[in-house]
């Protein structure tokens, strides 16, 4: 009666937890909506019951997590608001930068993660998840060598720090230091499979022409994705856009994409269901979809890169370019399996005339 | 033929799977973001403070304010040190509303004379030629990463009106003691740190020993009190914080400089005798979204992330729910705590639980007479909050209420410290000799210490013993002032009472002895990574 088994685990758990230390137990009204299916209005209503009663820093950062999940955005800003006014540390700094990242102030980002980073403690695991974010934060735009620099800080500090090595793999590989990247992947696979580290090893292979490697990584994410699904865990969102890059049954991609954008209208699972739209040819929905995710203005490559593939194939030439260009300027090598795919898809679109382009989206 | 995915990584997944790994991805665009959740901000974390009369400058008085607890001695290559984003400050009541009259405020600053090196001994040049990577004196430049300091000092005119002074900019900090290597002469290497400002006034700030003693085990498991066989079979009483270093912030202030009438302080009942102390740490905050672009955002309010005052009352008194809350707000309103924290503090009745009349429980070596009074503890709250008002049993001589009015004192929590009570006050015995004297008071008002805690605590005053003592049977004072108290026997130090101890009573490590340092009272030189 109590525990809503269609929910996402993490959100649950998330939910779960401040309910639990809020003092709350939920019977009734709530429950009743949620049988009936409206899940984002039985969430609502347990946050808006538990808001209210947090009395720790903490516990406005485990609701505001659960508020950006679940794509709501202006209760996360108030949310973090409370945690960092009621004690400014490492932990409300980060969120703090997460949310200006998403709303695409990457200076913003930036110096709010590095106050992240100057607050908190020598050799904690917590300090050097901070400084690979602010590295990643400068790998998306362009700036290798300071990502390189809070990369290898963090190894300093925690060494054989699984995400410090994998941000240096990424790094390597839009250095086209294949076989470092190579090197490193395989490391940070064998220490934590997580999806996106496996697709990136797999793809890694590809573009070295390994094919057989390549295929035993992209099957074991397939394998991963049955057995995430057969635990009820959802699917990531890495291995969605997987499938819609790999899979032939897009179809069932498309269900579950929006099966997913019921549960958490984010504005990732919003990017995924434009790209699965994409794939299945369905390009107006797909315009739809990506205005949607963008609307925070997030200045993340991978995104601008959807969106100029998406408007391009709408016939929105002239969008399509302003994307495509906007992600590559922001980082050229942002992606070793699409940056070359943006690039070349530019190159067409600046080739063409403008009969032509129309020609080309009604292909 | 196709390859079998390895089994080994896919165990890996299902592993993952069963408990739940959170994944944090790289890409951007990822589902699980969620930043860290540790509510642990070290560098910003008061463990404790000291205030007492200097035994070797009687006119002044010596505050110790620490932070950054349980420093790992060998914690390269990092090491720790204070952080250039805090604010730290020691505030002073003199005038009993609760609010600070004067105020210390610490900003640090680091500068890395060789940043193409890891260890923070090495400067520039080629090492074994220009450098040899050891750090021999404050001006060394090997001295790599150096912390400087500036200290200003705030004084209350009226109302929010404050008068600013810097007392001294670009003070040394002394690097941590990484070792015989990179910190040989470490004792000489601090001793130069001491620096004198504004008029008479000694300072310091860097790392030390950890001067707190504490069986800290045993006693959060439950209040296991290993001399009392509570459980059986544990070995012998350790001090859990030995080996570990602190950031000290000492200050050593001609008294005159504190009073409220800035005279100097002539008997110990003066309106300007008493003082009321606190230490807390401060960090910036800032909207979540900024307004302009191009705004630079660390410069934000502050806000108070952590206090204290009197030792134990975070740990003991306040609940988990006030936690957060207690921290950021000021001892002038802290009547606010004051249903959850006092009238019915949790120690006394987890003790009789324990230790008390009803208990059934065998292998207790001691049990109380009489039950644990519980509830209501108005002698604790005023020893901690208000300040102990001239009494009979404590002799016209000794008070600990700001401005002698006890009726018009805030209710607050303060180390409250007299002034006017000298360090050899008699029954306080000899201050601060080394350890291994079995002759050194500690157990404060409760040992016949008049110069002891609570009236400010020394480096010596075991905090710990004093506090189960005082919570199972109350104060000397507390049946008079309260005829309606009933104490576990009545008499802290009348047996069976007296058994009432974590078993630690000293600091293995000492302290620094009085006569041959100008800042008479500061805890040892900090650890090194060899085993002490």
């Amino acid at each position: 009666m109590l525990v809503c088994k269609k929910l996402k685990w993490s959100v649950f758990v998330l939910i779960g937890m401040s309910l639990l230390v809020g003092g709350l137990w939920t019977r009734g009204k709530s429950f009743r909506l949620a049988q009936e299916g409206k899940k984002l209005d039985a969430v609502s209503q347990l946050l808006h019951q538990a808001a209210p009663a947090p009395w720790s820093s903490d516990l406005y950062g485990i609701i505001g997590d659960a508020c950006v999940e679940l794509g709501e955005y202006e209760r996360a800003i108030r949310t973090f608001q409370k945690m960092i006014d009621l004690k400014p540390q490492l932990s409300s700094y980060s969120r703090v930068s997460y949310i200006r990242e998403l709303h695409g102030d990457i200076d913003g980002a930036i110096q709010a993660m590095q106050m992240a980073v100057a607050s908190g403690a020598p050799s904690r695991e917590s300090t050097a998840w901070c400084q690979v974010q602010l590295g990643h934060l400068y790998f998306n735009e362009g700036n290798y060598r300071l990502a390189e620099q809070e990369y290898q800080m963090a190894l300093k500090h925690l060494p054989q720090y699984v995400h410090a090595l994998a941000g240096l793999a990424r790094l390597r590989m839009a250095q086209n230091s294949l076989e470092e990247g190579l090197h490193l992947y395989t490391r940070v696979v064998a220490a934590m499979p997580l999806p996106e580290y496996v697709i990136a090893l797999g793809d890694l292979y590809q573009v070295l022409g390994k094919q057989d490697l390549a295929k035993q990584q992209y099957d074991l994410v397939r394998a991963m994705h049955e057995l995430y699904r057969a635990n009820g865990v959802d699917t990531e969102m890495e291995m969605a856009l997987f499938k819609a890059d790999h899979e032939l049954n897009i179809a069932e991609s498309l269900e579950e994409a929006k099966h997913q954008i019921k549960k958490q209208p984010n504005i990732k699972a919003t990017d995924v269901l434009a790209w699965t739209l994409y794939k299945a040819g369905q390009y107006e929905q797909a315009k739809v979809a990506m205005q949607q995710a963008l609307r925070l203005g997030t200045k993340d490559p991978l995104l601008l890169y959807h969106a100029g593939m998406i408007y391009s194939k709408a016939g929105e030439t002239g969008k399509a370019k302003d994307y495509l260009n906007q992600a590559l300027k922001q980082n050229p090598h942002f992606s070793i399996r699409y940056a070359p795919d943006a690039r070349r898809t530019l190159d067409e679109l600046r080739s063409k005339t403008p009969a032509q382009c129309s020609q080309l989206s009604k292909g | 033929m196709q390859k079998l995915i390895p089994i080994a990584t896919l165990t890996l997944v299902l592993a993952a799977l069963l408990i739940k790994l959170p994944t944090r991805t790289i890409v951007d665009a990822a589902s699980h973001r969620e930043a860290p959740l540790i509510s642990q901000d070290p560098l910003a974390d008061n463990t404790d403070v000291y205030a007492f009369v200097s035994p070797d400058r009687p006119d002044t008085v010596t505050i110790l304010a620490n932070y950054i607890p349980f420093e790992e001695p060998s914690g390269g290559p990092g090491y720790f040190r204070f952080d250039p984003h805090v604010l730290y400050e020691i505030k002073i009541d003199n005038t009993g509303d609760g609010e600070e009259d004067v105020a210390y405020q610490f900003r640090f600053k680091n500068t890395i004379a060789n940043p193409d090196t890891f260890l923070i001994h090495r400067g520039p040049g080629v090492l074994g030629v220009d450098s040899d990577a050891q750090i021999s004196s404050l001006n060394d430049p090997d001295y790599n990463l150096k912390q400087t300091y500036s200290v200003v000092r705030k004084v209350r005119k009226s109302g929010t009106t404050f008068e600013s002074t810097v007392l001294g900019t670009n003070l040394i900090s002394p690097p941590p003691h990484i070792g015989t290597g990179a910190t040989p002469n470490y004792a000489d290497l601090a001793l130069a740190a001491i620096n004198t400002i504004g008029d008479g006034i000694k300072v310091f700030a860097g790392q030390r020993d950890e001067a707190f003693y504490i069986d800290l085990g045993a006693i959060f498991d439950r209040f296991e009190l290993r001399t009392l066989g509570v459980p059986s079979g544990l070995g012998a009483p350790r001090d859990a914080t030995q080996g570990y270093n602190v950031h000290t912030i000492a200050l050593q202030i001609p008294k005159r400089q504190l009073t409220n009438n800035g005279e100097d302080v002539n008997i110990s009942t003066a309106p300007n005798a008493v003082i009321g102390i606190y230490a807390s740490a401060s960090r910036r905050k800032f909207t979540v979204l900024r307004g302009g672009r191009g705004a630079p955002e660390t410069a934000g309010p502050w806000v108070q992330v952590s206090r204290m005052g009197n030792p134990l009352v975070n740990e003991l008194f306040v609940p988990l729910k006030n936690r957060d809350r207690w921290n950021a707000t000021d001892p002038a309103a802290e009547s606010q705590f004051r249903d959850t924290e006092i009238v019915t503090p949790e120690v006394p009745a987890g003790l009789d639980v324990l230790y008390g009349t009803n208990t059934a429980g065998s292998g207790i070596l001691v049990r109380a007479l009489k039950p644990f009074p519980t509830a209501n503890r108005t002698d604790l709250e005023l020893v901690l909050f208000k300040g102990i008002p001239v009494n009979p049993i404590t002799g016209p001589n000794y008070t600990t209420v700001i401005g002698s009015d006890i009726s018009k004192v805030a209710y607050a929590d303060l180390l409250r410290l007299n002034m006017g009570i000298s360090p050899d006050a008699a029954g306080s015995g000899s201050s601060l000799l080394l350890n291994n004297d079995s002759g050194v008071r500690r157990l404060g008002l409760l040992g016949g210490d008049m110069a002891g805690f609570p009236n400010g605590r020394r480096l010596t005053d075991d905090a710990v013993d004093i506090f189960l003592r005082a919570a199972a049977a109350g104060t000397p004072f507390s049946s008079l002032l309260f005829p309606d108290f009933v104490g576990a026997n009545g008499d802290p130090n009348q047996a069976p009472n007296n058994a009432l101890s974590d078993g630690v009573d000293q600091n293995a490590e000492g302290y620094l002895v009085v006569k041959n340092h100008p800042v008479g009272g500061v805890q040892s030189k900090p650890h090194e990574f060899v085993a002490p």
